[in-house]
């Protein structure tokens, strides 16, 4: 049943504006009080605290968390790894249990890649509308039927016509706007 | 058209582990005799990667505005101040 509930955020997002709320009501306060422990501040608290909702919502879409343990204890996991890279410390101020050892950060997650900042402002001003498509399909993993609802295509057929136009137009427009051409010759 | 998209297909099976065995040989034969389907392919990966980067700006925009609107509504108080006393210097 839990596992049902997770796998439809992704669709409860879609649908409605609570569901980050509830769950930011539930975990903040623990992550807030770990970062006062660790003498942060306020802004590092919500920070780490946005950087660690984030990876938890990616986790649950890839169904990458299998053990069973309340969402606000997973996202305080997620924020101790945060702060130890963020901060550089030692593991030996921070005290992890055996579920938080096992926890992984996204290996993209803290690299700044100025080239894709400037290519994602010009695709958000010239293609917006397929990467909101993409978004859905490629990173919020809702299904092709969850994909066609939202979007209001006619059918599973149409959508996924769709998402190949919408990966074409988006990989033209990357090929067209790169400037480090060598980096896609390598 | 539909060729171009049967390559973006095959190389989206490629990225993800997702082609069979022999089909996944092929495809890596074919790549080191075609610099064009190379290049599609890093342009392929480099789109995905945008992808998650917007999601992520988005969720993050999102979540600042659950911030804020948590932090000025009257009716949260007593949770403002829950996490407000933790900051405060004694």
């Amino acid at each position: 049943m839990e596992v049902l509930e997770r796998n439809n955020l992704a669709q409860r997002r879609m649908v409605t504006e609570n569901a980050f709320e509830e769950l930011y009501e539930q975990a903040f306060p623990l992550v807030a009080k770990f970062v006062s422990k660790m003498n942060g501040s306020f802004q590092d608290a919500k920070d780490i605290f946005h950087d660690a909702l984030i990876i938890f919502y990616e986790k649950q879409n890839a169904q990458a968390i299998t053990v069973q343990v309340a969402d606000k204890v997973y996202i305080l996991g997620i924020a101790k790894h945060l702060w130890l890279r963020k901060f550089k410390q030692t593991r030996g101020h921070v005290s992890l249990d055996d579920l938080e050892q096992d926890i992984s950060i996204p290996e993209d997650y803290y690299q700044e890649n100025k080239e894709n900042n400037r290519l994602l402002s010009l695709l958000q001003i010239s293609g917006r509308k397929c990467l909101e498509l993409l978004r859905a399909i490629y990173y919020d993993k809702l299904g092709l039927p969850a994909v066609v609802h939202v979007f209001g295509y006619q059918n599973v057929r149409s959508a996924t016509v769709q998402k190949y136009k919408c990966l074409e137009k988006v990989r033209d427009k990357v090929k067209e706007k790169s400037i480090s051409y060598e980096d896609l010759l390598e | 058209m539909k060729i171009s998209w049967n390559n973006i297909e095959t190389i989206e099976q490629y990225l993800s582990g997702n082609l069979k065995t022999v089909e996944a040989l092929l495809f890596k034969a074919r790549l080191l005799i075609d610099p064009v389907l190379r290049q599609q392919v890093i342009l392929q990966e480099k789109t995905y990667a945008l992808v998650r980067l917007f999601a992520r700006r988005e969720i993050k925009s999102r979540l600042d505005r659950t911030h804020r609107k948590l932090f000025n509504h009257p009716e949260k108080k007593a949770f403002q101040q829950s996490i407000l006393q933790l900051f405060s210097k004694p």
